[in-house]
């Protein structure tokens, strides 16, 4: 094997990951924040269309991310299709700390759930991310991913923990209007690309598919 | 452009990724990891995205 050809194999993809996170992801100050951080965000790219064996594989990585404090975003380079984005959250479904259901039929689009079972026994809502138009605007990727807080529960209460339980950087955490402020353009940015989308809880919602892909059998 | 790591990354068979899984996801913090099959095929890999390095402007 020619030594090179693994770190040659994902430098687009790797690039493109990276100044989506850095730059763009959901439009807000948020993951800028994030990647600001000591503990930036984790980043785990799977290259080819992920298969059981790949998947049952996280778990580990994501229980000693989380027990670092980082969060956490997997990506899939490897699929190309909304067929192997359902066969991927099918495979997600089989798995024990997975769970994938459907939200609601929209007429247009088929609205799906990804949360995954914390080693403290919360579900983690996911984000997803997909280089789809039924995508809402902020979570069009170059490449399906899914994001999500690995670590313990903060601020949620209940069986579920999201972004909201990352502990916040100590500059913010000690000052009530920078954080404040912050949180104010999060929303006004994210008000913005959301201008032509109805107005819902996207923060329930992992991904958002074309209407066909509602058959799906697996979840 | 983000960050780039001082490390090169470090290719790790999968046989030896799976045999101490945490350790090398705990490394993947600092060092960016490459998850090689046998024949040395990139299955996967894992780093961490830090802070974006400020890029001076270009002279005329």
């Amino acid at each position: 094997m020619n030594s090179s050809q693994p770190q040659k194999h994902g430098d687009l993809e790797k690039h493109f990951i990276k100044v989506w996170l850095t730059k763009v992801m959901t439009g807000c100050n948020f993951a800028g924040l994030l990647v600001r951080q000591s503990s930036g965000i984790w980043i785990q790219s799977i290259h080819e269309v992920p298969t059981l064996e790949s998947l049952e594989l996280l778990d580990v990585s994501l229980d000693t991310v989380g027990a670092a404090g980082t969060v956490a975003v997997v990506m899939f380079p490897g699929v190309h299709s909304v067929t192997q984005l359902v066969e991927t959250l099918e495979l997600l479904n089989r798995l024990e700390r997975w769970r994938v259901s459907t939200l609601d039929e929209d007429e247009d689009v088929h609205t799906v759930k990804v949360e995954w079972l914390t080693e403290e026994q919360k579900w983690s809502n996911c984000m997803g991310l997909a280089p789809l138009l039924s995508m809402p605007p902020t979570r069009r990727a170059p490449f399906v991913g899914l994001a999500l807080w690995p670590g313990v529960q903060s601020r949620n209460e209940g069986p579920s923990v999201d972004f909201h339980d990352i502990p916040l950087p100590l500059d913010l955490a000690d000052d009530d209007a920078a954080r404040r402020q912050m949180f104010k353009q999060v929303k006004e940015q994210t008000t913005k690309l959301f201008a032509q989308t109805p107005e819902r809880n996207w923060r329930e919602i992992s991904f958002c598919l074309p209407a066909y892909a509602r058959n799906s059998p697996g979840f | 452009m983000s960050q780039q790591h001082d490390h090169q990354p470090e290719l790790v068979p999968l046989a030896d990724f799976k045999k101490d899984q945490r350790e090398w996801v705990k490394k993947s913090m600092t060092t960016p990891i490459i998850v090689v099959d046998q024949a040395g095929k990139a299955l996967f890999e894992m780093e961490v995205v830090r802070e974006p390095e400020e890029q001076p402007a270009a002279a005329e």
